[in-house]
């Protein structure tokens, strides 16, 4: 049939295709470019300028929450009002910090799904006003203190074996909790509502939960845990590095042995998140700059950040989930997507993921999960516990070769095809 | 040539804590101080140093279960517990 076509139509139709089917296609949009937006030329130094600056490009409609954004759903206003409230607080921006707290009351009104986010970005946002000197109003102390438990675990009736998951949901509640606490300080007596995610009615119970986080270890004594909320055999390395995150956020010292599980798997050119669930997404990247920079590792949290930097920023200063279009969850497209790696960034702060990346080392380190392996110009990282290629339906759980980079003159570039098509 | 002495001093200086919570428990009391600039080590080790010593000096004795926090960063946390030695 294309041969009948005259020959300026079928090249149309050729360029049509290739145009579809590119990863950077135009036509097919980017599900979140729309969400932020930082003007090119904002100087990015570190996480916290980053973190302020995608702030900043959140625009909410004039209630406070995203409803135009999100086919009437308030789920994003928390976590979007609190990177306001936090940058708007440090930086002495009214007007920001003001725009912040009506998403973030919004946030409070609501029924997120996932409401383990809404308390831990809104006590970050409380602990950010008190450190500027603020007093909390207190319709978000109550929002804190009455909070209950969402994740599934350890709630009255279920079961562990029944319980969907484990861990990374448990483990953002278990922080949230911990820093709701933080938050409410001396508030919390006058407010904590018995039976709440704070009330204490739940801490045994998340400890005893969170000791059977997966977990392998490395040749590198890294602990590379479990967070993929899919299935026991998968192991999405994003989820590693979130749950790395919110062990640090906890209070919890198993952070540090996870941190150098996300050392051993991050690639010369910050990329953390190439295997499994949340696939490439941005928070993975945001992650790994707050657990590596509180490893001391500033260098590979230097990685990181400008990995973000320079693939998850288009040209025009529009944000993207992830470099690749095709490969976004579907979940991922909300504005608190966008906010949440804006989050952890700004709990980052100043001076993270600042200076020179480090270049690439010689190393190799093995585990039961990953084989990676690191020349000056040449790294590769090989899935062990993946299913098959030929009997794989989801390109991002396939064993094998993963993922190849090679230094060229102009930096690293992935030297095979993505796995996902 | 840098040497020793070269450079800035600084000098790690524990601003006032504030107490964020001080309660009791069954075991003694559990207080949550924010120490500006705890995130540097010895700022905190500085702060739990001079809680402990003033719980060491309550009568009667008591247990003290502590937690420094930094104002200005939420990963830090530092706990310490004393406990009471049982009078002879």
């Amino acid at each position: 049939m294309l041969g009948a076509m005259p020959p300026c139509v079928r090249r149309a139709g050729v360029a049509l295709l290739l145009l579809l089917l590119s990863p950077a296609s135009a036509l097919a949009g980017w599900q979140t470019d729309a969400v932020a937006r930082i003007p090119p030329g904002t100087p990015l130094p570190d996480a916290w300028a980053y973190g302020a600056a995608l702030a900043r490009g959140l625009h909410a409609d004039p209630d406070g929450s995203y409803r135009a954004q999100e086919n009437g759903l308030v789920a994003s206003s928390s976590i979007a009002g609190a990177v306001q409230v936090i940058t708007g607080a440090r930086e002495r921006d009214r007007a920001l910090l003001r725009r912040g707290l009506a998403s973030l009351r919004v946030g409070c009104r609501s029924h997120a799904a996932n409401p383990q986010f809404r308390v831990l970005a809104t006590a970050l946002a409380v602990r950010a006003l008190r450190s500027a000197g603020g007093r909390p109003p207190v319709w978000v102390l109550q929002c804190l203190a009455r909070a209950p438990a969402g994740a599934p675990g350890w709630s009255r009736g279920d079961r562990l074996p029944e319980a969907r998951y484990l861990s990374n949901l448990q483990w953002i509640e278990y922080a949230a909790m911990r820093q709701a606490r933080i938050a409410l300080g001396r508030d919390g007596r006058r407010f904590i509502r018995p039976g709440s995610l704070v009330s204490g009615r739940y801490d045994g119970t998340m400890r005893r939960v969170l000791k059977q986080t997966g977990v392998v270890m490395d040749s590198d004594g890294g602990c590379f845990f479990q967070g993929d909320p899919g299935k026991p055999d998968h192991w999405a390395y994003g989820y590693h590095v979130l749950t790395t995150a919110m062990m640090l956020l906890a209070g919890d010292s198993r952070w540090r042995c996870g941190a150098r599980a996300t050392r051993s798997i991050q690639a010369p050119d910050g990329d953390v998140a190439y295997v499994g669930r949340s696939y490439e997404q941005a928070w993975a990247a945001a992650a790994a700059v707050l657990v590596l920079d509180r490893a001391g590792d500033r260098a590979r949290a230097a990685r990181s950040l400008d990995r973000l930097r320079r693939l998850h920023l288009r040209s025009a200063g529009h944000f993207v989930m992830t470099p690749t279009l095709e490969h976004l969850d579907p979940y991922a497209g909300p504005v608190s997507y966008t906010a949440f790696p804006a989050l952890l960034l700004l709990v980052a702060g100043r001076h993270a993921g600042a200076g020179t990346p480090l270049p690439a080392t010689t190393r190799t380190v093995t585990s039961p999960v990953y084989e990676i392996t690191e020349t000056a110009s040449r790294w590769e990282s090989r899935h062990v516990q993946g299913v098959a290629p030929q009997s794989a339906g989801d390109g991002r759980y396939v064993s094998g070769i993963v993922r190849r980079k090679l230094l060229e003159d102009f930096g690293w570039q992935d030297a095979m095809p993505d796995l996902v098509p | 040539m840098g040497g020793v002495g070269d450079g800035p001093i600084t000098t790690a200086v524990t601003a006032d804590p504030i107490v964020l919570d001080a309660h009791r428990t069954d075991h003694g009391w559990r207080v949550v101080l924010a120490v500006r600039g705890a995130a540097n080590a010895s700022v905190a080790q500085a702060a739990v140093r001079e809680a402990l010593a003033v719980a060491a000096g309550f009568d009667p004795p008591t247990s003290l279960d502590l937690i420094v926090v930094d104002p200005d960063d939420a990963t830090v946390e530092v706990r310490a517990v004393s406990d009471v030695t049982p009078a002879a």
